[in-house]
């Protein structure tokens, strides 16, 4: 891309010679080298911020990793496990005290970004639910708006 | 018929809507035409009569599906009401289970409508109108070997299905005493007949029970795959295991019927779940769920919410309301290059024959009322799950089991009707809410268990401790028992039985998912622990005051034999003494957490824990909980850390802790010796945990920690 414009800027140097279109040369000469470096930084600044996104995914999995005890007490969330954990691989065990269903029985989950992950369901559907982690605190909330927490057992 | 079908030999398959039959043995087909509302299915395959060897004075039950018929004794002389329903008897080995279910007959007397048919038993495994459906059968007793005689002891319990709560009732403890009778017209066995008069626990006659043999199969069914053009037919795992086969091994006759190959895709190659829906209900050759189990599997390229397969038939795209109808699976989902995958990785999952075909299974489980099954790495395990347990040089797919866990194979064999078939019981009941028959225990000569109250008479309110006994009664054979006799190891549960009669039952809420280790116990020898009681499955198993009876039951596996031990206690439940006992009571029978805190500790339970300082507050339940509350205290959780003065101060001579409890104790303080514990202190809870261990044969390691603290 750089070659194509500095080869670009050259030739069109060559074509024009009076002075009006030589300085209409040079600001587009600064404007393709401008553009050069620009298309370079933002390549590169993608290329870390993937690195970086891939790393903070690494680091939420194993944040993630472990059991988790649901803390919260409400009729919209019974449907969740009151124990799950989160192993390696990817895969999770979920369990109700009761005995009863749990939607979140065992299954895959893949966390998509820093606070969406998906996560398979008992008859196998996957579905996304937005998170966050803070201190110690596991925050699920979802597509009906039902929030609820665990805590790091 | 593609190449690929030719390859591996199929059993009962249909295409398009001629139906064979490949089974081995000579069969006959029987064709009946329907008449009136109640249809009698499709041709029922019958075997051939078999001539027994044995001595006709020796008569055994045969395995199978028997079609039955109960009248109750005071309407059978009237309006001719009465049950038709179906008996399964699995025998494996020396053990037999059985299970049964009822339908209503009711005899039709308005102008101009239709009757209902009795079945026919010449067309096998009766299938009856979901609406109609009355009682699970629970089987407790039935004939295990042979009899000498002409008859057998059938005992069972039978339990009313309320239709609309979707709630099971148990009505009572039956008996009949079957007798071989020969049979009317049309069974297939007319040595396989039995007759015999019902009677409740009282003696009292109820009723007249029938039973005939009609089929070696035990449940039937019929699975219909449709397919879009670019997708395969999930047959069979490439390696001769069908879907005949996995069935076969439950019971379950399976007519296959690979029926349209030419689903049209109605938005792209992705399709939702209400899609997946509609397209089953325009598809499918039959949607008469009351004359037949009709299942149905729909293969696509891709589906929207999932990238293997689904049971779709859930609540919200469930467009007719009729639930676990059918499921769909992707053909054209890329199985992902990386190792956990094995030998299928980066293959189109339709190309990868093994699991495509488990996928269909397994979702067809779901539509069975069958939930996941972590237990091994059979059918209701998720493939991701057994991709990842493969470990070479077994890579996946061939680390696959081909069958149901022991425990799925169980409930697709005596789980009620309505929970298995399609368009019962909705998704999401939960197992603990079905009756079934229990399993036949073998009893292990030698042992016996001893039970005992930890105080024979308890407060209102109060856990109830019990102790219990594992005891090698021989001079000096060692016998295999379980290691460990705690509630977690899962060999523990039981029953309550309160003043009126009441059953009510407990069992393990937590289970450490652990090889299940088993030692031999020498001659003479025991081991022992107990249980602390409070709630069971029904709620409070001690509500009120009055005698009560506590059973309980040790159960482990050896080499393959279920074997159980049974022993039982007695105790008081004293009434509440005044206004504050009975409003500490309210609070912690009404409290579920209450037993939550008992078992894990913790501070997360705070109304567990308000419950427990209640009783810690009342001067009669006091002495109960404290132990309990040492125990929290004494352990840390989170940033807060063990508090063993509060701990020490809470035990006195008079906290009522069990043997175990007193060994546990001992070992936390002895574990988190601090300077929070002064000389004198540990001094104390040493002299207070003697005391309640001396009447208790201690090991070596006890006494040491004893005299640790």
């Amino acid at each position: 891309m750089a070659t194509f414009r500095v080869a670009l800027t050259f030739y069109h140097s060559k074509i024009y010679k009076n002075g009006y279109c030589e300085y209409r040369l040079l600001t587009l000469t600064i404007m393709s080298v401008a553009l050069t470096i620009l298309t370079g930084m933002f390549l590169l600044t993608n290329e870390e911020a993937q690195g970086m996104a891939l790393d903070s995914t690494k680091n939420t999995y194993k944040i993630l990793k472990g059991l988790w005890e649901k803390i919260t007490e409400s009729e919209c969330s019974n449907e969740y496990p009151d124990l799950i954990e989160f192993k390696e691989a990817g895969i999770y065990i979920g369990s109700k005290n009761s005995g009863e269903f749990t939607i979140w029985d065992t299954g895959s989950y893949e966390i998509i970004s820093g606070n969406s992950i998906k996560i398979s369901t008992a008859n196998d559907a996957e579905i996304k639910y937005t998170f966050f982690v803070d201190k110690g605190n596991l925050t699920f909330t979802d597509g009906n708006n039902c929030k609820f927490v665990y805590e790091k057992r | 018929m593609s190449e690929r079908i030719k390859e591996a030999p199929l059993r009962n398959v249909t295409f398009g809507t001629a139906t064979e039959s490949l089974l081995p043995e000579a069969i006959e087909h029987t064709m009946i035409e329907s008449e009136g509302p109640e249809v009698l299915v499709k041709p029922e395959i019958i075997e051939r009569r078999v001539v027994r060897p044995f001595p006709t004075w020796l008569r055994f039950l045969r395995s199978g599906c028997y079609l039955i018929r109960y009248s109750p004794a005071r309407i059978v002389s009237t309006i001719g009401m009465h049950y038709d329903g179906t008996l399964r008897v699995e025998r494996q080995e020396t053990n037999t289970t059985a299970s049964g279910d009822l339908y209503l007959h009711q005899i039709v007397t308005w102008p101009n409508a239709f009757p209902i048919l009795e079945p026919n038993p010449a067309t096998g495994i009766p299938i009856f109108a979901r609406n109609r459906y009355r009682y699970y059968i629970r089987v407790t007793q039935i004939l295990e070997w042979y009899s000498l005689g002409n008859s057998f002891t059938l005992g069972f319990e039978l339990y009313y299905f309320d239709m609309s709560s979707k709630n099971w009732t148990n009505t009572g403890t039956f008996s009949a005493l079957m007798k071989w009778t020969p049979s009317p017209p049309g069974y297939p066995s007319s040595s396989d007949y039995l007759t015999g008069e019902v009677k409740n626990s009282s003696g009292t006659l109820v009723g007249y029970l029938t039973m005939g043999w009609v089929s070696s199969y035990l449940r039937r069914a019929t699975l219909e795959i449709d397919r879009v053009s670019a997708s395969e037919w999930p047959l069979n795992n490439g390696a001769g295991i069908g879907w005949r086969e996995i069935y076969d091994k439950v019971g379950w006759d399976v007519n296959i019927i690979c029926s349209d190959s030419d689903v049209s895709e109605p938005s792209g190659e992705s399709w939702s779940d209400a899609e997946l829906h509609a397209a089953m209900l325009s598809r499918r050759n039959s949607s008469n769920l009351d004359t037949d189990w009709p299942y149905h599997v729909l293969c696509v390229r891709r589906i929207d919410s999932t990238p293997r397969g689904i049971m779709y038939d859930t609540s919200g795209t469930d467009s007719n309301n009729v639930p676990r109808e059918g499921a769909g699976i992707s053909s054209h989902w890329i199985i992902p290059d990386t190792p956990q995958w094995g030998l299928v990785r980066n293959m189109r999952f339709g190309t990868a024959t093994a699991p495509y075909f488990r996928t269909a299974v397994h979702e067809i489980g779901h539509a069975h009322l069958l939930y996941h099954n972590t237990g091994d790495l059979g059918i209701m395990n998720t493939t991701d799950v057994i991709a990842a347990s493969a470990s070479p040089p077994v890579l996946f797919p061939n680390n696959i089991q081909w069958s149901h866990h022991p425990d799925d194979q169980k409930r697709l064999r005596h789980l009620p009707d309505i929970w298995v078939r399609p368009g019962g019981i909705p998704w999401g009941a939960s197992y603990g809410t079905a009756p079934i028959s229990p399993d036949e225990m073998a009893h292990p000569e030698g042992i016996e268990l001893d039970v005992y109250p930890e105080i024979k008479s308890v407060p209102l309110g109060a856990p109830v401790r019990v102790n219990f006994k594992l005891v090698n009664t021989t001079a000096d054979e060692p016998l295999p028992v379980p290691s460990n006799l705690s509630m977690k190891s899962g060999h523990i549960s039981g029953k309550v039985y309160d003043p009126s009669g009441t059953e009510r039952t407990f069992s393990t809420i937590i289970r450490c998912i652990e090889e299940e280790a088993i030692r031999m116990l020498e001659g003479g020898k025991s081991i022992a622990n107990s249980v602390t009681l409070l709630r069971g499955g029904q709620g409070t198993l001690f509500p009120t005051s009055g005698y009560y009876k506590v059973v309980i039951d040790v159960m482990w596996d050896y080499k393959g034999v279920n074997y159980k031990v049974t022993g039982e206690t007695n105790l008081m439940i004293t009434p509440l003494e005044d206004q504050k006992h009975a409003r500490a009571a309210t609070k912690i029978l009404s409290t579920p957490d209450a037993l939550l805190t008992l078992v894990f500790g913790g501070d997360h339970l705070k109304e567990g824990i308000e419950a427990i300082h209640e009783g810690i507050d009342n001067p009669v339940l006091r002495p109960h909980y404290t132990l309990i509350e040492a125990k929290r205290i004494g352990n840390r959780f989170g940033t807060r850390k063990a508090d063993l003065k509060r701990a020490a101060d809470l035990l006195d001579k008079d906290t009522v802790m069990s043997p175990p409890e007193a060994k546990r104790i001992a070992k936390m303080f002895s574990e988190q010796k601090t300077k929070q514990t002064t000389k004198e202190k540990g001094n104390k809870i040493s002299s207070i945990l003697k005391d309640k261990l001396k009447a208790v044969e201690n090991d070596e390691d006890t006494k040491k920690l004893l005299d640790s603290l």
